[in-house]
């Protein structure tokens, strides 16, 4: 049996390995895909009718983005280690694959899976909600900032329900607590990109707050993620 | 053939202590929740051992396989794998380990050929075109390796989870029922991976079929029945 070019054990050609599984399964399934898209497009013509009725806030408007963001990632990125507990793919994974690799690849696949719910709820929200854009660089960077630290918080506790036997109903309350901090900081860092006048050191610091809270997450979730999967 | 029986919590001997390959139970109890599956156990298996672990349903075969695997923990007691004279706690020796069971199951949405790659790969090797085709056909599965998981009978996924199992070659196989779903010629394909393993490493089955205690070098009782 041949071993490779180097012959030496890669962690991550096998969070690659992990990832292409996942998007390849996807693409088969759809099972991520549809229940997002499903929900954000819904949630979006919910939220864009009753919008036409009356004219909310802007913090109103950023607000109900973000909360779609929030459920439709939960609803979608909570399936990356539910599907494999349920289908029982889970026991030959853990026995295949060390806990860095699985953690690193499915990170990759739910980051891959939160960029397209971005770019497909982001500008129709904002075009439907008729939202400023100010800053829209800015606005971009605090989305994608956001969105990864989302990703990451989602991630970690997808894990933590897939070994608790729960399904994707608990995943709200429980992802609930860890992503209040960040959901705050994302409004308020939003808000400031609507506003032209607001200096744009300002908006970096709310942008580095965002990030940094993810790679606390990505730092937290290394350590807890062997214990947890090895459960 | 060498039986024993669950009851006797025996001491490891010199020789079994100091094997370079082995398995090792040492006064190991599993409970769930208030339930005792397996009490104070002790055993080892060692080179050239294939050790069948027989008992009635509910008896526990199935949970010492997944204590050997690291799949669970035992709420007391030690297990331990020695791979080439180092000793492991098995979550860390899986690299040594085949193992399947009626519980693991492989991506239903991938093809045949698909999952041995992915399960080749994060275990660090590459397989090529030629060993695909050699493992599958050893599996009776040529000709088959297109076909996505989903559309094989349950027998044939049996089949491709021994492709699965020993593909990276290792030193330890867990199997747990073996020969479920599978017809004459599967399990006489057990049966011939389990003799040529015997050359190399240690094996474990756990089973109920009275033919396949015949595979073992020893039999270990859970339970028996009277």
């Amino acid at each position: 049996m041949s071993t490779g070019s180097t012959g030496q054990f890669s962690l991550f050609s096998a969070a690659w390995a992990i990832l292409v599984k996942d998007i390849r399964s996807e693409f088969r399934t759809r099972v991520a895909l549809n229940s997002i898209l499903l929900f954000s497009v819904t949630t979006m013509l919910i939220v864009g009718f009753a919008a036409a009725s009356g004219e909310p806030p802007p913090m109103v408007k950023i607000a109900l983005f973000w909360v779609t963001l929030f459920f439709a990632a939960f609803s979608g990125l909570s399936h990356v280690f539910i599907h494999e507990t349920e289908t029982g793919s889970e026991i030959a994974l853990r026995m295949a694959a060390p806990p860095g690799a699985v953690l690193a690849g499915k990170l990759c696949f739910n980051l891959l899976l939160t960029a397209v719910i971005a770019v497909v709820i982001g500008p129709l929200f904002w075009l439907m909600l008729g939202l400023s854009m100010a800053r829209p660089f800015a606005l971009i960077a605090v989305l994608a900032a956001g969105a990864i630290s989302l990703c990451d918080a989602a991630t970690i506790v997808a894990a933590i329900l897939a070994k608790a036997g729960g399904k994707g109903a608990l995943f709200g309350a429980l992802g609930f607590p860890i992503l209040m901090p960040l959901m705050l900081v994302a409004l308020h860092a939003t808000r400031l990109t609507l506003i032209a006048e607001i200096p744009t050191d300002v908006i970096a610091i709310q942008i580095g707050g965002l990030l940094a809270y993810g790679i606390m997450i990505i730092a937290m979730s290394a350590i807890l993620f062997p214990f947890i999967w090895d459960q | 053939m060498l039986e024993r029986a669950c009851e006797s919590n025996v001491m490891l001997s010199d020789e079994e202590q100091k094997a370079q390959l082995a398995i090792r139970f040492q006064s190991v109890t599993k409970r769930f929740e208030r339930r005792i599956v397996l009490r104070n156990l002790s055993l080892a298996v060692t080179e050239h051992q294939t050790l069948v672990v027989a008992g009635p349903n509910g008896s526990g075969k199935s949970t010492l396989l997944k204590l050997a695997a690291g799949l669970i923990r035992p709420s007391a007691g030690e297990i331990s794998i020695t791979v080439a004279g180092r000793r492991l706690n098995p979550s860390a020796a899986r690299f040594a380990i085949g193992y399947i069971s009626p519980e693991l199951a492989l991506y239903n949405e991938l093809t045949a050929v698909e999952n041995l790659t992915f399960f080749a790969t994060v275990r660090g090797l590459h397989l090529s075109h030629d060993e695909l085709a050699g493992l599958l056909s050893r599996v009776g599965l040529k000709g088959r390796g297109r076909d996505c998981v989903s559309d094989f009978s349950s027998g044939m996924r049996q089949r491709l989870k021994l492709a699965c199992a020993v593909l990276h070659h290792p030193p330890i196989l867990l199997f747990d029922e073996p020969t479920s779903y599978l017809d004459e010629e599967g399990a006489g394909l057990v049966q011939e991976i389990l003799e040529k393993h015997r050359l190399l490493g240690v094996a474990m089955i756990a089973t109920n079929e009275p033919r396949e205690r015949e595979w073992g070098t020893d039999v270990y009782w859970i339970n028996r029945p009277i």
